[in-house]
């Protein structure tokens, strides 16, 4: 019984209100989920539309970036176009103004005069001075029949024997037109070269000017064009070189790499072809000849080009990430209008999950999600509703209407932690009826409920404060919860309930005696944990019980006498006992009273326990019978008993001996072939014996118990009906029952010479017994008083401490030894 | 060129005083008759000196219109030549030819002095002020020379009858004036022709400056 207290059979329903902690943990982990749950939605929205945005952007703006590339292609080769007309102008005009300062210069009647008459030095001189007043880097004057005459500015030796050859078909052209002018290389570098006659005023010369394509030149070149201007030579022995350029750094390598090694025809070719990323290349040969050439190589940068296209890029790009970014914050606010409801329905339902009924959904709009927060609200009432009435069930019993033993243990729970703070007793009662199984089995199981109902009853009539609470635990065991009284105030309460409880119940039409046996256990002195003082209050309610008291307060010493954990040990221990013969027998004398002899006793067991020393019967008799260490506690009995029969035959005492046997052993189907058996073993007779059966024995299963007893009965036992009067047991079965007598319980024979009514009861039996041709036994006999009055009331047998205490076999024999002559004499002198 | 008629006149006259011939050359260049050729005559024994110190100093080259005129002049070497400014603006006359160099700086008028042009030779002329101006003076060691005219003929009067040594010669002569030397032997009485066809080189001559009466260059 104690065990199953608090052995957790929680129903699950209980869970959300008992298991607070846990489905609060749940709810928690819940919450999040919810949470990131709208937070999908919105991503997925977000994510959905800047994707598209993206796309659409990126679409557009390739889409301009390669119409403004394109663009960007055209108008730089426009502009490379009209650079390269302006470049061709410019070199012309260039040649032209050169020309013209040649002519001039030639024209000075000096230099004429020092040409044409003086020596070599002076015209050496002459062509140097007035050379370098127009800014000829060098100097050639050839006479009308093509050999130099002088040579003057940046020219080396070999140049000078060169020279003729070099610049022979300009004089020759210059001799047909007057002047000449073209781009030659001289020395390697490149030069635009100008012819033109002294005249004085017939030819007497030509001067050959050559004015340097440099660094500057191609910079003012840049300038005017807008192009990067370079001018690349070849000469057939040393390879390309870059004589001048705007280019710098990187672009400047860059080009004189791609120049290469190949021949300017190819080079031409080459760079015309180039589409480059960073340039767009325009060549033009300004002399090309067979171990030499000289070209201009006019680029656009495209960079620089698509820089000016930088800005849109950025604005673009600014746009688009402003879009994006309109189109993020919007797409947020949209997805969280409708993800925001939708979290708080979620987190609503989380805590309908949680078991809070008490806050209804978040008030929707006549949306959809309104409709739903309607449907979720009615869902909630009618929730709410439902587990109003569960609980109701699952707290309640059913058939009383009391507390159930789960909400007894919230509230003994609570009520110790109340009491712990406050420093106040609190006592719990267990009360369990006495006899109810009987009346179940007797008189069917609705008049067992309506004696439940009525118990329930009385018990709360006599509860006066409304916060003691009496419960049923189950079955007919029922507790009251007494939160703030002590012992001695639970012990009152125990006492007005048994008075409450005694009043005669009716129950269609029949009277029945209610009794219980209460066990009261008090925190903090009987216990400080609940089960610990539900276990206690059992303990002492099994006391009381066995004590046949009203009520029993816990002490320890009720534990050690049932204790759970003990049982265990005490069912190995029987085991044992049984095992190594720590059972013996003994044997207490009957006394016939009619003819004063006294050979017929009980065969009473006892238990020499190691440690505890003698057990009596009923301290563990009971227990064994609640397991199935009966049998073997009845073999070993019945096993000694027929042997000590044997013996005692043997030597010329003819005893007989009662034995008792429990429901199991009734119950068990082998019973009668043991005994058939025991019998033919031991060499006894079965007349020898008494089987002593409990009424409550065969109400268990009467049909099953009758026909057992019936074999039993067969086989020549004398069968006896033990602690008559205890039970309910009806004349009708007494009727039916093949029994020769019947044992009055000792309660009556106690307090017989006391007890008007039970010695009308002893009497009333003994008539009866005698009318149905049954003998009778007293238990209890413990005064001559008593014996007397049974002797009078010619009862059959005696038994009691008064006539001879339970003892040994040796004893026994010794006793009967001793005893006088068989007391007839007295039966007839009283 | 009739201006300088009475010039030759004067040398033939004196030839006829001996027996003389006559030669008569005709130059062409490209087929078409060339005007101002020079054709020398020399003779291949040298005549007698009778003729030193007769020459005078009356030969001029005038300067009209930014123009030299003679454009070509044959002289007799020793023969002294002035050079009379007609316009009303200064010239600056000069020769840097071997055959003479000088220089009549800017003037108006008549030069101081004129210029003697005693070596044998081309001596080319040209004005300081004006690019364009040019003129040549044909320094002759022989007294027989003629020039052309515009038919392309040229006719020494009165040649002593003798062989000579004709050369022409042309300010765009192209290859040397020796080149072009012939031997010829001219009767007492008669006319001896000779022609020649010779290839000229461009004209390089300087374009006048375009605007007149602003000077050239």
């Amino acid at each position: 019984m104690t065990g199953r207290f608090f052995s957790s059979t929680w129903n699950p329903l209980l869970r959300p209100f008992a298991g607070a902690p846990a489905a609060g943990g749940e709810s928690a982990a819940g919450q999040p989920r919810s949470r990131s749950l709208a937070r999908a939605v919105a991503h997925k929205m977000i994510v959905f539309v800047a994707l598209l945005l993206i796309v659409s952007q990126m679409v557009v703006f390739l889409a301009i970036d390669r119409a403004v590339s394109a663009n960007t292609l055209t108008s730089i080769r426009k502009e490379l176009a009209v650079g390269e007309r302006i470049f061709h102008r410019v070199l012309k005009e260039r040649s032209e103004q050169l020309i013209t300062a040649a002519r001039v210069l030639t024209s000075d009647f000096a230099f004429r005069q020092a040409i044409a008459t003086a020596d070599q030095a002076t015209m050496t001189s002459a062509l140097n001075n007035h050379g370098s007043r127009i800014g000829a880097d060098k100097m050639v004057l050839v006479s009308p029949d093509g050999h130099v005459m002088a040579a003057a500015g940046s020219l080396d030796n070999i140049l000078l024997h060169g020279l003729a050859n070099n610049f022979a078909d300009l004089v020759a052209d210059a001799a047909q037109s007057g002047t000449a002018s073209a781009i030659r290389l001289c020395g390697g570098e490149p030069c635009q070269v100008v012819v033109v006659p002294v005249l004085a005023p017939a030819p007497i010369g030509w001067v050959v000017l050559g004015f340097g394509i440099d660094a500057p030149l191609a910079a003012e070149l840049g300038a005017l064009t807008a192009l990067d201007v370079s001018f690349a030579t070849w000469r057939r022995t040393s390879g390309w070189e870059l004589a001048a350029s705007t280019l710098q750094g990187a672009q400047f390598e860059r080009l004189r790499r791609s120049l290469g090694k190949t021949l300017p025809t190819v080079v031409l070719a080459e760079l015309a072809a180039e589409t480059a990323e960073e340039h767009v290349t325009s060549p033009a040969a300004l002399t090309i000849g067979n171990d030499h050439a000289v070209l201009a190589v006019l680029q656009r940068s495209m960079t620089e080009a698509l820089a000016r296209f930088a800005s849109l890029r950025a604005i673009l790009l600014g746009l688009a990430a402003l879009s994006l970014g309109a189109t993020i914050i919007g797409s947020l606010i949209i997805a969280r209008s409708i993800s925001r409801p939708v979290t708080a329905l979620v987190e609503f339902a989380q805590r309908l999950e949680a078991g809070q009924y008490d806050q209804g959904p978040p008030a929707g709009g006549s949306d959809e999600l309104g409709q739903l927060a309607n449907a979720f609200n009615n869902m909630r009432l009618a929730i709410s509703a439902r587990e109003q009435q569960i609980k109701a069930m699952a707290y309640h019993d059913s058939l009383t209407g009391l507390p159930n033993r789960a909400l007894f243990n919230d509230r003994l729970h609570q009520a110790i932690g109340v009491a712990k703070r406050l420093n106040h007793p609190v006592s719990v009662m267990l009360i369990d009826l006495n006899r109810f199984k009987e009346v179940n089995d007797t008189l069917g199981h609705h008049v067992g409920d309506m004696l439940l109902r009525e118990v329930a009853v009385r018990l709360r009539g006599v509860l006066a404060r409304a916060s003691d609470t009496a419960a049923r635990l189950g079955g007919d065991e029922f507790a009251v919860l007494l939160p703030t009284a002590g012992s001695s105030v639970a012990e009152d309460m125990a006492q007005r309930l048994r008075r409450a409880l005694m009043q005669p119940v009716v129950i269609e039409d029949r009277q029945l005696d209610v009794e219980g046996s209460i066990g009261v256990a008090t925190f903090p002195r009987h216990g400080q944990d609940p089960n610990v003082l539900m276990s206690h209050a059992d303990a002492a309610m099994y006391f009381a019980k066995r004590k046949r008291l009203p009520c029993a307060v816990y002490e320890p010493s009720h534990e050690a006498e049932m204790d759970g954990s003990e049982s265990l040990a005490m069912a190995s221990e029987l085991r044992r006992a049984v095992e190594h013969d720590e059972l013996l027998l003994h044997y207490q004398p009957r006394l016939d009273l009619r003819s004063g002899e006294a050979l017929h006793a009980e065969a009473m067991v006892r238990w020499q326990h190691p440690q505890r020393g003698f057990l009596s019967p009923s301290e563990f008799i009971p227990f064994a019978e609640r397991t199935d260490c009966i049998h073997q506690v009845t073999r070993w009995v019945v096993e000694n008993a027929f042997a000590q029969v044997s013996r005692w035959r043997k030597e010329g005492f003819p005893v007989k001996l009662s034995v008792n046997l429990s429901v199991r052993d009734l119950l068990a189907s082998d019973l009668t072939n043991y005994l058939r058996q025991a019998l033919r073993e031991h060499s006894v007779s079965a007349r020898w014996f008494t089987l002593e059966i409990t009424e409550s024995a065969i109400m268990d299963d009467p049909e099953h118990t009758l026909d057992t007893v019936k074999q039993l009965k067969s086989m020549g036992f004398a069968l006896s009906l033990d602690d008559f009067g205890s039970g309910y047991s009806s004349l009708a079965m007494i009727k039916k029952l093949p029994v020769s007598e019947i044992k009055i319980d000792q309660s009556f024979v106690a307090k017989m010479d006391s007890d008007k009514g039970d010695l009308a009861i002893v009497r009333s039996v003994i008539d009866l017994a005698h009318n149905m041709n049954l003998e009778v036994v007293a238990e209890g006999v413990e005064s001559e008083q008593a014996l007397e009055l049974l002797q009078e009331l010619q009862c059959d047998h005696a038994q009691g401490y008064h006539i001879g205490m339970p003892q040994s076999a040796s004893q026994f024999e010794q006793w009967i030894r001793q005893r006088p002559a068989p007391a007839v004499p007295r039966r007839i002198s009283a | 060129m009739l201006r300088i008629a009475g010039t030759l006149c004067a040398g033939l006259l004196l030839a006829t005083a001996v027996s003389a011939g006559e030669l008569r050359a005709q130059v062409s260049a490209g087929g078409r008759p060339l005007a101002d050729a020079v054709v020398v005559a020399s003779a291949e024994a040298p005549p007698a000196t009778t003729q030193a110190g007769t020459k005078t100093s009356t030969i001029i080259i005038d300067q009209v219109n930014k123009e030299f005129i003679p454009y070509v002049l044959p002289v007799e070497a020793g023969t002294s030549v002035n050079f009379p400014n007609r316009d009303n603006i200064r010239h600056h006359v000069y020769s840097f030819s071997p055959a003479k160099q000088f220089e009549l700086p800017l003037y108006i008028g008549d030069p101081a002095a004129p210029v003697l042009f005693d070596k044998p030779g081309v001596v080319v002329l040209g004005c300081n002020i004006h690019d364009w101006m040019i003129a040549y003076v044909y320094v002759s060691d022989s007294p027989y020379y003629a020039r052309t005219g515009a038919d392309g003929t040229a006719t020494l009067p009165t040649l002593p009858a003798g062989r000579y040594t004709v050369r022409v010669w042309h300010p765009r002569l192209d290859g040397s004036e020796a080149a072009t030397a012939k031997q010829l032997a001219v009767p007492a009485q008669g006319t001896v022709e000779t022609a020649w066809e010779i290839t000229l080189k461009p004209d390089f001559r300087i374009p006048r400056a375009p605007i007149p009466g602003q000077g050239g260059y």
